[in-house]
């Protein structure tokens, strides 16, 4: 059987196992493209006849001895003869459960890398569970062989097996496959038949959009992982049954119907009715290649129609005609695809989930033995993978649903999975329209927070009527600070009384509306109070605002009576409208003669009810006319009892009254203060227009509660003194709330409750609050949950509430919902529509925001529908590149639009900076293009000195300037000639003219193949000797200079020795003590396992004359880039002695923040929470540190001089320094402890809790803290450290 | 096995709706095909948005709810 022809000849790389090669070398596991199986085998196996047929097997399979290789700029495939042993026979039948250990030794060896160079892309390996039962397990790596190839082989090895046994004359199979697959492919991308594949995948996809990822951490682009979790599930037997019969019936395969099932899912997460989806098929070209084992299989786009009247046969029909149709385009590559599509390396692809239709697992037979298989691994999954396989032999259909680890935990895999078999099953007895689909919202999901009326508004009381009870209690305490007058409840009563009877004689009174005048002050307060008693409805105006702007309002609301003063009057004068002007003497004159008295029903013109509006106030729109909404007494009582307890406002609580008089919030902050018995401070427009003499009006008046806009908040913030103590509630709402603004006002206001709250003018202002707790810098504050008077629902397009974690609009409920629109029938009966949710006959008003509930069921919102922009393709929020401008330092506002005022439509963001901060635009830009996907990156950031403003106050965003150039995009010249040669390489590889250093080389229309000529043409052209893996990382000229500049500078400045520099484990990076030196070190290396490389790190500073570092953090980084250039991509493993353990935790903190993982974390006494010895220590550099005779010399070849020691006691006094001002992140990283005889930490568990959430062991040494490393007691560190380090690659825990 | 699907409009953004009114004498438009809601009648058959709407300008001239006892008089 030996010495089968082999071909010597080396093919390229086909475009998938290109992208597959690239894929593997950037892989950090470098097991994301293992696939596995097993298959069981019950039965007696000859052995030998099976060694004999897997040998031909191999020799008649050529992939199976393929070698992948780089060489001469291009990728290569070749075959190699077989050598080695080619089936491993390991007996596990001793092994406690022996099927399951064989299962979890075949799982271990698809955790193993291949390395294609030099190995095998296969490994198989024989276990014996029991006697007469076998397990076969094989891993294939991708390059060589897909799922369709792991069947055939498995099929040939028990065909010759079989024949063998059976003394049957051998399959005969054909060879040469790999060239054979080639000169198709070739044949291929000549002919017609590839163009009419383009021409279809390019109509089909013209114009399509992206698919949201189904995980609902918004982990977006490129957070992906190499691990895949899977959920598996079986449809019950009834389920399976009716979806086999209605496949039948409508005559496509039940797989279809499942696929239905899963796009209308997609078509929900999404909110659209287009949906996309992936598919893989098998790709293989022609009936030949069907029979050769390689890697050949395809990913194809299904995109279809799924609108809410659609039936879900249809939908299922069109699934089965685009798989006829994706089948007969298949050998167009994917890869190819994207290409076409112009997706970079890492951008997502157009669906992110994929549905598989999987044969079913294969039953080989064994000369008569019988066997069944099981696939392990499919290989990689980018986001979401669902494998749908209709076994006969299990009666019921089954789904496998793979996802990314970093996107999905299992519980999400498992909710998705039963939310298609809850479609699936509603779809199986009955078609019925998508739309009419019982969304499956899980079980212990909230379809909405309860609605529950207040007392207050349920007997219907009145604002006079809560009014007055307050007043009844607070009589001579102070209702009203304005400056330096103050009214007692008392004063205000009789004065409002008197007003309200001269308002009745004037004919106000319930359903009349009265236009306030007035800039914010007392008398403001107690004209409104005036027209509320007298039955009225407020209509309040801005003198500030514009002139035509209060006319719209006078003349739109009907208003026949004016209230305003002779500062004021100016701006109305010629309206047709009763003006009383309350400063007239006359008016003054006659207002003193009304009675003083309260006034009851009868004194009105009619019975005021808590139906009766109490308040009118304009909002604009994104288009039209501002509108009036009608607040009534009943949505007024409701939404200030919720707001009375939320923020808990009592009779010695003092409140700000700073809003513009006709933005909403004035009316709560006029009325909840009166309400609860405490004071009403009101504050000047002068006072209000700086931020200095706001808040020192606010530490002067002993304010408790104040409540601004964001936006506000952030001018206000620096200015906020230390003396202010007396403040206890801080209210921010109306605008997106950036967890940086908050973290700067809670710093400077520790003390203090914050709320985010959130709501429309038509649910009277406030519907749901959130108060915060703790913040994470880079995420969204929800806006929390209903208040008691409210119902939230979060709908689709028809009206259906959403489960967890699904962006839908906002609809609320409840007694704070408007009456609606004055006098727009019409628009209010758009708007606030029927509520199937609650009372019968309640009403919901539409309000147009986005946005979810996350896994707390607290509501994190998303935008406005109309502010959602669709540019290539991808949906964009603009409020997210807004909070992400609005996270860097300096930026006060932001804004982002997406300007189409030209033929190609582009991002473009507004910022204005906060103080006298210089803000650089396109530093900004490159910001973001660090963390967001590159469609989301606006093409220019411009820097503005305000914001244009509505007169609400809120942002104008069709006034911002559209139609700008970016000139500072031509500014960004090289600065070193290192950037300059990557700028010149960029554009000589890809042909474009003009490279700036923050080009995107893949964005240019680099590829992979392309980075490996630009390596190597630095290698050759240049000198600089760099991996690849690190263009992919740093694909700008700039980010590239400055990682090659890193890397060489680490290397230059022996900043890191190797200690032992071979060994095939995962190397130990050593971190130095105060001293500085790694050579302390050499005492344990002979305990450390000789397959564990050893790396020593030393302080920059002491090996050579550079600046010590300023912090431990810049310590850890320079560190960090050093241990990189040996160990580009975790897990690492680190240690530090003393000192040098807080530096390796801190490295580890950056290595996790930089998304690796730091596996094992020794800290051998080091001190993070009370005196560090270090510090209490000796002054002088114990002798231990620095390493006695016999060690072995710096890397430096520098001998302990002088100066050298000198350098050391510098560094170990500065250690000292650092140590005092740094404060300990907390990492995720299991800690391995080794504590000294004289350690003082009491509680060392609780100190190590606080610096790792990770597992903790505390191991005892026999040694003080300065003894650790002297011998023997470096031994038995090093003995510790071994161990633990051993344990973690043989995969024991 | 029933297997018709009903068609028309489910969507609040579709093009079918009908106008139905509660209890106070509210007005509010509603998919077509989407089932009415408890506490609320059709006021107008299947149309087009706009001519729901415009029917709701001339039906409901009144805003105020229709339960408010004792309208006040209008001066």
């Amino acid at each position: 059987m030996r010495g089968a022809p082999v071909e010597p000849e080396r093919f390229p790389l086909s475009v998938a196992q290109r992208d597959i090669w690239f894929g593997h070398l950037l892989d950090k596991t470098g097991c994301v493209y293992n696939i596995g199986l097993y298959t069981e085998i019950a039965g007696e196996l000859d052995l030998r006849t099976l060694a004999i047929a897997a040998e031909h097997v191999v020799d008649h399979t050529e992939s199976l001895r393929l070698r992948c290789y780089a060489r001469d700029d291009a990728l290569w495939q070749e075959a190699v003869a077989a050598c080695g042993e080619i089936l491993s026979v390991i007996d596990v039948r001793q092994a406690p459960d022996p099927a399951a250990a064989g299962v979890r030794r075949i799982n271990s060896e698809l955790r193993r890398p291949f390395r294609l160079e030099s190995e095998p892309p296969f490994r198989w390996l024989l276990l014996q569970t029991a006697d007469a039962r076998w397990l076969w397990g094989q891993i294939y790596h991708h390059i060589a062989f897909d799922g369709q190839s792991a069947w055939i082989a498995g099929n040939r090895l028990a065909e010759i097996y079989s024949a063998l046994r059976e003394e049957r004359p051998l399959p005969d199979y054909p060879l040469g496959g790999t060239a054979a697959m080639a000169s198709e492919a070739q044949a291929y991308r000549a002919s017609s038949r590839c163009l009419d594949d383009r021409r279809y995948w390019e109509t089909m996809l013209a114009g399509a959009g992206k698919m949201s990822s189904w995980s609902a951490t918004g982990a977006r682009v490129g957070a992906s992982s190499d691990a895949v979790l899977r959920e598996t599930c079986y449809l019950p037997t009834s389920i399976s049954d009716q979806l086999r019969e209605l496949a039948r019936q409508v005559g496509i395969r039940p797989e279809h119907l499942l696929m239905a099932a899963a796009a209308v899912l997609q078509s929900i997460y999404q909110g659209q009715h287009e949906v996309v989806l992936g598919t893989q098929l098998l790709g293989r070209l022609a009936s030949a290649a069907r029979a050769f084992p390689a890697m050949a299989s395809n990913e194809c786009h299904i995109r279809l129609e799924v609108p809410p009247g659609r039936g879900f046969d249809a939908v299922a029909r069109d699934i089965s005609r685009q798989m006829r149709l994706a089948l007969r385009h298949q050998a167009y590559r994917f890869e190819q695809v994207r290409n076409d599509l112009g997706l970079l390396p890492g951008e997502p692809d157009y669906f992110s989930l994929s549905v598989n239709i999987m044969l079913a697992d294969q039953d080989l037979q064994f000369s008569g033995v019988q066997s069944s298989s099981h696939y392990l691994s499919y290989g990689p999954v980018r986001d979401l993978s669902l494998s749908l396989i209709d076994n006969r032999t299990e009666g019921r259909l089954r789904m496998d649903l793979d996802g990314n680890a970093a996107l999905y935990r299992r519980a999400d895999l498992h909710a998705h999975l039963s939310r298609i078999v809850a479609i699936a099953g509603q779809f199986a007895t009955a078609d019925f329209p998508v739309g009419a689909l019982a969304l499956p919202v899980d079980i212990d999901e909230p379809r909405a927070d309860p609605v529950i009326a207040t007392t207050a508004a349920a007997i219907g009381k009145t604002l006079p009527e809560v009014l007055a009870a307050a007043i009844a209690a607070a009589r001579g305490s102070v209702a009203i600070v304005a400056g330096r007058r103050s009214q007692t409840y008392d004063e205000l009563d009789r004065r409002t009384n008197r007003l309200a009877r001269y308002l009745v004689d004037r004919g106000v009174g319930p359903e009349a509306v009265v236009a306030i005048g007035l800039d914010r002050s007392l008398e403001a307060v107690a004209a409104v109070l005036a027209v509320l008693k007298a039955g009225g409805g407020c209509l309040l105006l801005d003198p500030q605002h514009p002139a035509e702007r209060l006319g719209h309002m006078i003349t739109d609301s009907g208003a026949r009576v004016l209230l305003t003063r002779r500062g004021n009057a100016d701006i109305f004068a010629g309206r047709d409208i009763a003006t009383i002007v309350l400063d007239d003497g006359a008016v003054e004159e006659a207002i003193a003669a009304c009675d003083s008295g309260p006034l009851s029903q009868s004194d009105r013109s009619a019975p005021l009810q808590a139906q009766n509006i109490a308040f009118l106030i304009y909002t604009s729109g994104s288009t039209g006319r501002p509108k009036g909404v009608a607040l009534t007494h009943l949505n007024l009582v409701g939404k200030l009892s919720d707001q009375l307890r939320l923020w808990d406002v009592r009779p010695s609580s003092r409140f700000v009254f700073s809003s513009s008089m006709s933005f909403d919030p004035s009316i709560h902050q006029m009325l909840l203060p009166l309400v609860a018995g405490g004071t009403c401070i009101v504050l000047s427009p002068a006072e209000t227009s700086d931020p200095v003499l706001f808040m020192r009006s606010v530490v002067t008046s002993a304010a408790t509660h104040l409540d601004v806009v964001p936006s506000f908040a952030a001018v206000l913030a620096d200015a906020i003194p230390i003396e202010l103590s007396s403040l206890r509630v801080f209210i921010l709402g109306g605008e997106v709330l950036p967890a940086p603004l908050l973290e700067k006002l809670r710093s400077r206001l520790p003390s203090c409750r914050f709320f985010n709250m959130y709501g429309p003018t038509e649910a009277c202002i406030d519907a749901t609050a959130f108060e915060i707790a703790a913040v994470a810098a880079d995420q969204a504050i929800p806006i929390g949950r209903a208040l008691p008077n409210y119902g939230v629902h979060i709908l689709d397009e028809c009206l259906r509430p959403l489960p967890r974690g699904v962006i839908g609009e906002i609809y609320i409920s409840g007694a704070g919902l408007a009456r609606g629109y004055w006098r727009r029938p019409g628009l209010t009966a758009e708007r606030f529509l029927p509520c199937p949710f609650g009372a019968a006959g309640e009403r919901m008003y539409r309000t147009g925001d986005r946005a979810y509930r996350d896994a707390d069921g607290e509501i994190v919102f998303c935008g406005r529908k109309d502010e959602q922009v669709k540019l290539r393709g991808v949906r964009i929020e603009l409020a997210e590149i807004e909070l992400a401008l609005l996270g860097q330092a300096g930026v006060a506002e932001a804004a982002a639009i997406l300007d189409d005022s030209s033929a190609d439509a582009r991002l473009v963001a507004y910022v204005v900076p906060s103080g006298d901060v210089r803000l650089d635009g396109s530093g900004l830009r490159a910001v973001l293009a660090t963390t967001m996907p590159p469609v989301m990156v606006p093409s220019i950031v411009l820097v503005l000195e305000t914001m244009p403003l509505l007169p609400n106050g809120k942002l104008d965003r069709r006034s911002l300037p559209r139609g700008q150039r970016d000139v500072s995009a031509d500014r960004i010249e090289p600065e070193s000639d290192l950037e300059a040669d990557i700028c010149r390489l960029f554009g000589s590889l890809t042909g474009v003219d003009r490279v700036t250093v923050l080009d995107n080389f893949f964005f240019l229309g680099g590829h992979s193949l392309m980075v490996m000529q630009l390596a190597s043409r630095l290698r050759a052209d240049h000198g600089h000797d760099l991996p690849i893996e690190l263009v992919f990382d740093n694909p700008t000229p700039r980010a590239l200079a400055k990682a090659i500049t890193a890397r060489e500078f680490a290397a230059a400045h022996h900043q890191l020795v190797r200690l032992r520099a071979s060994g095939s484990l995962r190397p130990l990076f050593c971190v130095p003590p105060a001293a500085g030196l790694a050579q302390v070190y050499y005492r344990m290396l002979e305990d450390i396992d000789v397959r564990i490389p050893v790396y020593g790190l030393q302080a920059a500073g002491v090996v050579d004359a550079a600046p010590s570092p300023a912090s431990i953090a810049d310590m850890a980084r320079g560190y960090v880039d050093a241990l990189r250039t040996v160990q580009p991509r975790g897990p690492y493993h680190l240690m530090g002695w003393s000192f040098g353990g807080v530096v390796a935790h801190d490295m580890t903190r950056l290595l996790e923040a930089e998304g690796d993982e730091v596996a094992l974390l020794f800290l051998i006494d080091s001190y993070f929470s009370n005196v560090s010895a270090d510090v209490a220590g000796p002054r002088a550099v114990p002798r231990s540190m620095l390493g006695g005779e016999g060690d072995a010399s710096l890397s430096g070849g520098e001998e302990m001089s002088e100066a050298l020691l000198d350098r050391i006691a510098a560094a170990f006094e500065w250690s000292g320094r650092l140590l005092a001002d740094h404060t300990p992140g907390r990492v995720r990283a299991p800690l391995v402890f080794v504590r000294a005889t004289d350690n003082l930490d009491a509680d060392l568990r609780a100190s190590l809790g606080a610096v790792s959430s990770g597992a903790i062991e505390i191991v005892q040494a026999d040694a003080g803290h300065y003894s650790l490393f002297e011998p023997p007691h470096a031994a038995r560190v090093g003995a510790i450290l071994s161990s633990n380090m051993v344990r973690a690659a043989t995969g024991g825990s | 096995m029933e297997r018709q699907p009903a068609s028309g409009n489910w969507s609040i953004d579709g093009d079918e709706f009908v106008v139905l009114v509660n209890h106070d004498a509210q007005y509010a438009i509603w998919p077509a095909a989407k089932p009415i809601p408890a506490g609320w009648k059709q006021a107008h058959s299947p149309a087009q948005k706009a001519e729901c709407l415009a029917f709701v300008e001339r039906r409901w001239i009144d805003m105020r709810p229709g339960n408010l006892p004792d309208r006040p008089v209008q001066r």
